[in-house]
């Protein structure tokens, strides 16, 4: 990580900007929305070990005097899924990516409540993420 | 397969809102299928994109708008080695890759 980010130093024009865009540490959650009401079914429990390795990075660049942070903000976003098939998929990614050593018991409650469904339901995976600005010095 | 990601565009108006990308040299890294890449693409002189799955970057490039194919340019390259001399870029994105 601290390679990438000095790659990026390199490239950059001088006052060139770095935008830092990844999820914040904290758990995403999971829910149903039908008829535009939020019906949450579990709450995720990510590790955030990448999320902190990519934070010394940036600590250590900032002390090498690469870059400046300038600004930062946090938002949330959502994904809307409309089928079961979708949301295995999400799910398989997600333990993949996060590195969970454990099976959530997600499925089997978005199985059983998506189920039960007719209509416009969908599945949904709310978090928020974090966008941080930093000038090169 | 339906998945929708950010309908609401939270995340291009929080980009938009904290950097000017208006006729900016633009790298990103970690452009997956060029999902974000798309949204803010237009504004810029060029886009050079990145990832390090090439089957991303083959859909990337299949699914440029045809009024976007002359601005974006997509490779696979490693982050810790850009193929770009010291000082190309105004702006650098590291789309959920860090």
């Amino acid at each position: 990580m601290v390679h990438a980010l000095r790659e990026c130093y390199r490239v950059l024009k001088p006052n060139g900007t770095l935008i830092d865009l990844r999820p914040a540490q904290i758990h995403r959650r999971v829910g149903v929305v039908q008829n535009g009401r939020w019906r949450e079914l579990e709450t995720m429990s990510e590790t955030f070990e990448d999320e902190r390795a990519a934070d010394r990075a940036i600590a250590h660049v900032a002390r090498e005097k690469l870059f400046r942070r300038t600004q930062r903000a946090q938002f949330e976003i959502k994904r809307y899924m409309d089928t079961l098939q979708d949301f295995r998929q999400w799910l398989d990614e997600f333990i993949e990516f996060t590195r969970l050593n454990h099976r959530p018991t997600v499925w089997e409650k978005v199985e059983r409540e998506f189920a039960g469904r007719k209509g416009d339901a969908q599945i949904v995976v709310r978090g928020p993420l974090v966008l941080s600005v930093f000038r090169k010095m | 397969m339906t998945l929708l990601i950010d309908p609401e565009e939270r995340e291009i108006r929080e980009l938009f809102r904290a950097v000017a990308f208006k006729n900016r040299e633009v790298l990103e890294i970690g452009c997956g299928d060029g999902r974000l890449t798309f949204r803010y693409a237009a504004v810029t002189r060029r886009v050079h994109a990145f990832d390090q799955f090439d089957d991303l970057v083959k859909l990337a490039r299949q699914n440029t708008p045809t009024d976007l194919r002359g601005k974006i340019h997509f490779g696979n390259a490693s982050a810790e080695q850009l193929p770009y001399p010291a000082e190309r870029f105004d702006l650098a994105l590291l789309a959920w890759s860090l």
